[in-house]
C-alpha cells in the first residue's frame, strides 16, 4: 500500500459528507453481513440447538459438542482432510516448475500448452471424477495396466483405504494445477528482466538464477496460492463424493470433513451436530491460515 | 453440483426457518373436509421424483380431468437425488405442494411431524384395495396418511445362457441358500476365466441384504422400532453367508463390485444370479443379453421371506385446496389410475386386481412371480428418522463384507450407531 493511500483512510470523514459515505458503502456492507457474518453467527448459535426435521429448534447446552468428542467418524475425517490437503499443496512446486517451463521465452506451441495446462479448470468436477474412477479401476485402469507391465499388481484405489485417498488426493492435486499455473506466470511475468541481466553478469547459471531470482520473487504469489490451496484442501467434498461412488468399503475411511458435514446436515438430519462440524472446519482453517501468515515472515519476499 | 445444491438447500433451510419464524404458526385444521363436487372448480399441485413415469402420469390427470373438468392439476418432476431434500425445504417454509409422492425412508418423518393429511376420512378410498403390508408401510399408529401407487419386491434374475454354459439347471421354484450358492460357484468356476461371476455380490439392502437376514429367522429393526436387528443372530447368519462366498472367490468382493456394479455386471451378461427387484424389468428390456435374461422367485432359508415396497400419494395436511386435491388423490388411488400406470407399463399397481396389465406391458419376463411375492412378503423396514440409518448402512455394508476379519465386530457398530439414532427419534 503506498503512502498516499494509507493517509487517504485515516482522513476523517468529513461532518458535511453526512450520510453518504454509508449509503455507497451500503450494497456491499449488507452483502457481506447478510451472506457471511450473518450465516457464521447464525451457525455458532446452531451449534447449542437440537433441531426439529422441519425447522423448529430447541436448545441443547454442549450436547453437540459431546457428540463431536465421542464421534470415531471425527478424526479421521480430521486426519484425511489434512492427508489431502498435504497432497494437494504438494501441486504448488510442481506449478512453479510448469510455469517457469511455460514462459520461457522462444518456447514453440507456448499456447498450445496453456491451454493444454488450463483443461482441467474448465472440465466439470463430476466428469472429471468419473474419468478417474475409470482410469484407477482395478481390472480395467490405465493406471494398473502399467503397473502391469513392470510387474506390479496395482491395488484397488477406489476402495482401498488410503489408496482411496491417494487416489481423490493426486486427482486434487491435478484439478489445481491450472489456477497455480496461470497466477505463477503471471507473477513471472511481473519480475523485472533486468534482475536477470544482472545475475547474468554475476556469473550466475539457469539453475541459480531459478533459485535465487525466480523462486524468491514468485514467494507472494506462493504464498497467495498456499493459502487458497489449503482452504480448498479443508473443503475436499464433491470430488470424494463422486469419485467414490456407492456401496464404496473405503468410505468409512476416507469420509473429508465436509463429507462428513453433509452426512450429518442432509442424511443424518442432524443439523445441530453438523453446525459444530462446520464451526470445526472454519476454525482448522482459520488457525491455519493465521499460522501461513505468521510464517510468510520468514519466506515471502516483497519487492 | 452437490455441494452447491447443498448449499443452496442449507441457506434455503436457514431462510425458510426465518420465514416460518416470522409468520408465526396457524392452527391446522386436520379435518379434511368435503370433497369438491364434479361441476366445482380449482387447482391442484402435484410433485414427483420419476421422469421416466411422466407420461403415464399426464394420462392419469387427462383421465382425471374428464370426471373433474374444472380442475387442474400442475404437476412438477424433481429428480430423485434432490427430491426429498427440496421436499423437507417446502415442509420447512409450509410451501408443499396439495399431492405428493413420498417412500418407505421418509413417509414415517412426514406422518409424525403432521404434515400428511390423515386420509381415513377420504371418499372412496378404501385400504383394504392395497395389499396389506402396504397399507401397513402408509399407516402411522393405525391411520392411513398416504395411498399406496405401486409396489416392488424381490425375485432371482438369472443368466440363461451362463447358467447353461456351467451345466446348471435354470431355477424353475425357489431354491434355497444352499441351492444359490452352489450355482453361482459352479458359474464361477466355469466361467471365471471369462471374467464371468455367479452372482455379481453387492451390498443392495432391500433387494439382497434385508431379505436374507429376515430368512435367517431376524428382522432389520424390531417391530416396536426401538432396536437395530444388525448384531443379532440371524443377520450375522445372513453377513456370514455372504461373507463366506466372497471368501470362496465365488462372489466377487465389495472392493470390486464397489468400481463394478452388480446391476451392471449383470446386464452385460458378466453374473449368472442376481437378487433383485421387479423394477430392474424396465432397464434388463435394454440389457445387450436380454435375450438370455429370465426371473424366478427369490431364494429362500431357514424361513421364506421377502421385502414389499412401493411409492404411497400424500396429500398436505396444511393445503389451501384440500377439496380439489381430494378428489385428484382419490383419483389416484382408484383402479382406473391404476390400471392406467399398469398398462404404460411404468410401475406395478398397488391396486389389487390390477396386476395383469403391467404383466402383460412387459410380456418379455414373468412378473406375475413378484405380484405373487406380494402376498407373503413383509413391510420395508422403516422408522422415523429411516434416512439417517440407511446413510450408516451404506457406509458399513461394505465396511462389513469388507474381509477384513472384523465382521462381527463392524456388524455390532452399526447396530450401536443405528440404535443412537432411533434412541433419537421420538
Amino acid at each position: 500500500m503506498s503512502h498516499d493511500t494509507a493517509t487517504a483512510v485515516r482522513r476523517r470523514p468529513r461532518s458535511r459528507d453526512g450520510l453518504w459515505p454509508l449509503l455507497f458503502l451500503a450494497p456491499l456492507m449488507i452483502g457481506v453481513v447478510v451472506f457471511y457474518f450473518w450465516p457464521i453467527l447464525a451457525t455458532v448459535l446452531n451449534t447449542f440447538a437440537t433441531f426439529d426435521p422441519f425447522g423448529g429448534r430447541s436448545f441443547a447446552g454442549l450436547d453437540n459438542y459431546r457428540t463431536l468428542l465421542s464421534d470415531a467418524f471425527v478424526p479421521r475425517a480430521v486426519l484425511n482432510t489434512a492427508v489431502y490437503t498435504a497432497i494437494v499443496l504438494l501441486g504448488i512446486p510442481i506449478a512453479v516448475g510448469i510455469a517457469s517451463l511455460l514462459t520461457q521465452k522462444g518456447l514453440r506451441f507456448s499456447r498450445f500448452y496453456q491451454v493444454l495446462f488450463f483443461l482441467p479448470a474448465v472440465s466439470m468436477p463430476v466428469a472429471v471424477a468419473l474419468v478417474w474412477r475409470m482410469i484407477f479401476n482395478q481390472e480395467f485402469g490405465v493406471v494398473n495396466w502399467a503397473l502391469a507391465l513392470v510387474g506390479i499388481e496395482g491395488p484397488y484405489w477406489i476402495s482401498a483405504p488410503w489408496w482411496s485417498l491417494l487416489a481423490v488426493s493426486i486427482v486434487g492435486l491435478w484439478s489445481s494445477l491450472p489456477l497455480a499455473v496461470i497466477i505463477l506466470s503471471a507473477g513471472l511475468q511481473g519480475i523485472p528482466p533486468e534482475l536477470y541481466e544482472a545475475a547474468q553478469l554475476d556469473g550466475a547459471g539457469t539453475v541459480r538464477q531459478f533459485r535465487s531470482v525466480t523462486v524468491p520473487l514468485l514467494t507472494p504469489s506462493i504464498f497467495f496460492l498456499s493459502i487458497i490451496t489449503a482452504i480448498n484442501g479443508f473443503q475436499l467434498f464433491d470430488l470424494l463424493f463422486a469419485m467414490m461412488g456407492q456401496a464404496n468399503p473405503a468410505m468409512a475411511d476416507t469420509q473429508s470433513l465436509v463429507y462428513l458435514f453433509y452426512s450429518e446436515a442432509f442424511r443424518q438430519n442432524d443439523q445441530g451436530y453438523a453446525s459444530v462440524i462446520a464451526l470445526l472446519i472454519l476454525l482448522i482453517i482459520a488457525v491455519l491460515t493465521l499460522l501461513q501468515f505468521r510464517m510468510q515472515r520468514r519466506w515471502v519476499h516483497y519487492e | 453440483m452437490i455441494t452447491r445444491r447443498s448449499l443452496l438447500g442449507a441457506a434455503g433451510l436457514t431462510g425458510a426457518t426465518l420465514l416460518a419464524g416470522c409468520s408465526g404458526d396457524p392452527e391446522i385444521d386436520p379435518a379434511l373436509g368435503p370433497m369438491a363436487t364434479r361441476e366445482e372448480s380449482g387447482s391442484v399441485t402435484f410433485q414427483i421424483w420419476d421422469k421416466a413415469q411422466e407420461p403415464a402420469m399426464q394420462q392419469i390427470i387427462a383421465a382425471f380431468g374428464e370426471h373433474y373438468p374444472n380442475i387442474s392439476v400442475s404437476m412438477s418432476t424433481t429428480a430423485f437425488g434432490s427430491y426429498f431434500e427440496r421436499l423437507r425445504i417446502q415442509a420447512t417454509g409450509d410451501d408443499l405442494p396439495d399431492v405428493f409422492w413420498i417412500n418407505g425412508p421418509n413417509f414415517e418423518l412426514y406422518a409424525s411431524y403432521g404434515m400428511l393429511q390423515d386420509l381415513s376420512e377420504l371418499e372412496g378410498f378404501d385400504p383394504a384395495n392395497y395389499p396389506p403390508n402396504l397399507t401397513e408401510l402408509y399407516s402411522s399408529q393405525g391411520t392411513p396418511y398416504a395411498i399406496p401407487k405401486d409396489f416392488d419386491t424381490i425375485g432371482l434374475w438369472y443368466n440363461r445362457e451362463l447358467l447353461h454354459r456351467a451345466g446348471v439347471d435354470e431355477p424353475t421354484g425357489s431354491w434355497s441358500w444352499g441351492e444359490y450358492r452352489d450355482a453361482s460357484e459352479a458359474v464361477t468356476r466355469a466361467l471365471g476365466s471369462e471374467q464371468i461371476w455367479g452372482n455379481p455380490g453387492g451390498t443392495a439392502n432391500q433387494a439382497y441384504l434385508y431379505p436374507l437376514i429376515m430368512q435367517a429367522g431376524s428382522f432389520v429393526i424390531s417391530e416396536d422400532r426401538t432396536t437395530s436387528g444388525y448384531d443379532t443372530e440371524g443377520a450375522i447368519e445372513a453377513f456370514e453367508f455372504l461373507d463366506g462366498m466372497i471368501r470362496d472367490g465365488i462372489a466377487p468382493d465389495v472392493r470390486y463390485t464397489a468400481e463394478n456394479l452388480p446391476n451392471e455386471l449383470f446386464s452385460n451378461g458378466r453374473a449368472a444370479l442376481y437378487t433383485s427387484g421387479n423394477w430392474s424389468a424396465a432397464l434388463l428390456q435394454d440389457s445387450p443379453v436380454r435375450d438370455q435374461l429370465g426371473v424366478a422367485p427369490l431364494i429362500h432359508g431357514r424361513e421364506e421371506a421377502n421385502v414389499i415396497h412401493g411409492i404411497g400419494c400424500a396429500m398436505y395436511a396444511r393445503s389451501r385446496n384440500k377439496p380439489a386435491a381430494s378428489a385428484f388423490l382419490a383419483f389416484l388411488g382408484s383402479e382406473e389410475a391404476h390400471r392406467i400406470q399398469a398398462a404404460a407399463g411404468a410401475a406395478n399397481p398397488a391396486f389389487l386386481g390390477t396386476n395383469d396389465a403391467y404383466v402383460d406391458a412387459i410380456p418379455e419376463f414373468s412378473l406375475d412371480l413378484f405380484v405373487e411375492a406380494a402376498e407373503t412378503a413383509r413391510t420395508y423396514p422403516a422408522s422415523q428418522n429411516t434416512t439417517a440409518w440407511l446413510q450408516l448402512e451404506e457406509l458399513l455394508f461394505p465396511k462389513i463384507l469388507g474381509g477384513d476379519g472384523k465382521l462381527v465386530e463392524s456388524a455390532r457398530e452399526l447396530a450401536d450407531r443405528m440404535n443412537g439414532v432411533l434412541a433419537d427419534e421420538s
